[in-house]
């Protein structure tokens, strides 16, 4: 009898115990976010007092109302946009291309090995240390401050990523329905576009999604290589921080709204994310 | 409609041989099974007759036609996966329908033949669904629509009864024997299941270790097998074997082994008159294989035996009633044989009894190659 009320007690120290846990992991998830938005809505004297406001008493929409009359604003926000998702699409299309002809062409083991490596070095050393020579490449192309320029990088910065994500959902596809398609007469396009592309969609989409994001958020190298034309949403940001002030309020404010635009597409991308859609085609 | 012919095929994996200089002649409208246990090339077979896998050697013909070299699309075949491997983002019309339309047949008569198999397979009420709404058995029928609707020149099936529980296998057997002696179709079907094998094939390749042991048709083979694999992989339960030895005494054929005693098994001339051995009669000495089917053996009970001259002497171990029959599993010796016998024969387990061939039924073996001594 008391080893059972032992036990059942231990069972109860164990939940809390997970509780606890989860609600610390929710506060270092989700703190950031509360302070960001709630930074923006802060009247700039508040932004800096010491110590820091933690739940703000009084608000204002000044910061949003100030960054929404910057110049150009909406400009480098449609920029933003378009290198986004045209990197996105370029990056997916690319990388799925590349993805299924290293899941489907057979070659020995050791080469796919190699080549998957070479495909991610892309991705091993800091961004910043190919800075230089893209600059310089860039502007040899005449490319500077142009939205091509940034969605070369970009989609070369993600495709690395496309690859072994795409090729890791290619592989789960059963290999009979590929057969099946080559038994209807498909060819090699018609099987990726019509049979397994769409199969892949909730890999599609989470790839997708991550790219998105990637390039939205992506500073180093809009930061470099636009100056006015080409400006995106983070060197905008990146202006309200200077030498000579620090203006939190308006930093938060845009990046408040720089959230919406992933949002919409994260949950426009979302009804992808359907697990087992393949449920059906072969019994296991 | 076509023939398949095949000319020293040969397939190899690296350092595997999975098919070994096969020669084979399908023809036009034939239902041929290949079968044998998992690994014995069947399934290669199958793949390279698709284009799925190019031989590494000989060539393979359809309609007279050398296609090595012709693509699987090219090849006006059609294909049944074990797996089925429907399309699942397509509903069943456009499963069925898409090999026609990669083909770009117009769009009426893809509806017109689509409509056609769907009503043969019984699944016209199903076309608006999606693979994973349907059970294993209307899958199945969707991966055959999907095949029948194309009007290939061959159907290749690789196990595709595989998947469905044992009661809807016997039921699909019998329709897919309809099927496709409605649709004329040369059949090339890989299955492990000899029963599948047996009831619906004209003729049955029984293939082992990427090598064709017997073709035939099911009963030939059956009741001839070539060799002792043969004997042992088709019929359930399997065929007996037992090790012997045979001589000749008296003009008399003496069948002897460590758990056969001496008497209890004499052939005489009619004997293997009756076994088509009388010509091979030289061959009956030395060491060598009985093998004897269950069917073949009956049980008597100790009391009714002492008059016949040919018995061993066994006791029952297990009876396992199946309804239609009684299957005995009997202890001669040291080996154990299994027997069938009728549902109303009332044998208890521990019963000793007298076991007596039908000798016109006895097979034998040799000791080292393995080769009927009848072939």
């Amino acid at each position: 009898m008391a080893a059972a009320r032992t036990f059942v007690s231990q069972q109860r120290l164990g939940r809390l115990l997970l509780y606890l846990v989860t609600a610390a992991v929710l506060v270092a998830v989700a703190f950031p976010a509360y302070w960001l938005v709630t930074t923006a809505f802060k009247y700039e004297v508040d932004t800096i007092v010491s110590p820091p406001i933690i739940l703000p008493l009084r608000g204002t929409l000044r910061n949003f109302t100030d960054v929404l009359r910057v110049e150009h604003i909406g400009q480098f926000f449609l920029n933003s946009a378009l290198i986004a998702l045209v990197s996105t699409g370029l990056g997916v299309l690319l990388g799925s291309m590349a993805a299924y002809s290293l899941s489907k062409v057979y070659m020995a083991y050791r080469i796919r090995q190699v080549i998957m490596i070479w495909i991610l070095i892309v991705r091993i050393f800091p961004p910043i240390t190919t800075a230089i020579p893209y600059f310089v490449i860039i502007r040899g192309l005449n490319l500077s401050d142009t939205h091509v320029a940034l969605i070369l990088t970009h989609t070369a910065f993600t495709l690395p990523f496309v690859i072994w994500l795409m090729l890791g959902f290619f592989q789960d596809l059963p290999d009979a329905i590929d057969k099946a398609a080559i038994m209807d007469g498909c060819s090699l396009w018609q099987r990726f576009c019509q049979i397994t592309l769409p199969l892949a969609l909730p890999g599609i989409a989470v790839t997708a999604i991550f790219t998105f994001i990637y390039s939205w958020n992506e500073f180093l190298y809009a930061s470099m290589l636009t100056s006015r034309t080409a400006k995106t949403l983070p060197v905008v940001i990146a202006g309200y921080m200077s030498d000579k002030f620090l203006r939190w309020g308006e930093m938060s404010a845009l990046a408040a709204m720089m959230v919406v635009p992933v949002m919409i597409f994260a949950g426009l991308t979302q009804r992808y994310l359907v697990r087992g859609l393949t449920f059906g085609a072969v019994k296991e | 409609m076509a023939q398949i012919r095949y000319q020293h095929v040969g397939k190899r994996f690296g350092a595997v041989q999975a098919l070994e200089d096969l020669n084979l002649v399908v023809a036009d409208r034939e239902f041929v099974t290949l079968v044998g246990p998992s690994g014995c090339g069947k399934s290669t077979t199958l793949n390279l007759t698709a284009g799925l896998e190019d031989p590494s050697r000989g060539e393979i013909y359809i309609d007279g036609q050398l296609v090595n070299a012709v693509p699987p699309g090219k090849r006006d075949i059609a294909m049944v996966f074990q797996s089925y491997a429907l399309y699942p983002h397509k509903t069943v019309r456009e499963n069925i329908g898409f090999g026609l339309k990669v083909r770009k047949m117009a769009r009426a008569e893809i509806e017109s033949r689509v409509q056609q198999a769907a009503q043969s397979l019984e699944i016209d009420h199903l076309l608006d669904r999606k693979p994973r709404q349907l059970s294993g058995g209307q899958r199945q029928r969707v991966a055959l629509g999907r095949a029948i609707t194309r009007n290939p020149k061959a159907f290749l099936l690789d196990e595709p009864l595989s998947n469905l529980d044992a009661k809807l296998r016997i039921q699909m057997r019998a329709e897919l024997k309809l099927l496709f002696a409605r649709v004329e179709g040369t059949v090339l079907y890989v299955t492990h299941d000899q029963a599948e094998a047996m009831t619906l094939s004209d003729r049955v390749v029984v293939m082992h270790h990427g090598q064709v042991q017997q073709v035939g048709p099911p009963l030939e083979v059956y009741n001839q097998p070539r060799n002792l694999f043969v004997a042992g992989f088709l019929g359930s339960p399997n065929m007996n074997f037992l090790d012997c030895h045979l001589h000749v005494q008296d003009g008399m054929w003496q069948v002897q082994g460590e758990d056969m005693p001496e008497g209890a098994l004499t052939l005489t001339e009619a004997d293997l008159e009756a076994m088509d051995l009388l010509a091979h009669r030289d061959r009956l000495h030395g060491s060598a294989i009985l093998g004897i089917r269950p069917e073949d053996i009956a049980f008597s009970p100790r009391s009714e035996a002492d008059a016949t001259d040919s018995h061993l002497p066994c006791q029952v171990i297990v009876v396992e009633p199946m309804g239609s029959m009684n299957i005995l599993v009997v202890a001669v010796g040291r080996q154990r044989l299994m027997i069938s016998t009728g549902p109303d024969q009332d044998i208890r387990a521990g019963e000793r009894g007298w076991l007596t061939f039908n000798r016109a039924k006895l097979h034998f073996f040799h000791g080292e190659t393995e080769l009927n001594l009848r072939a």
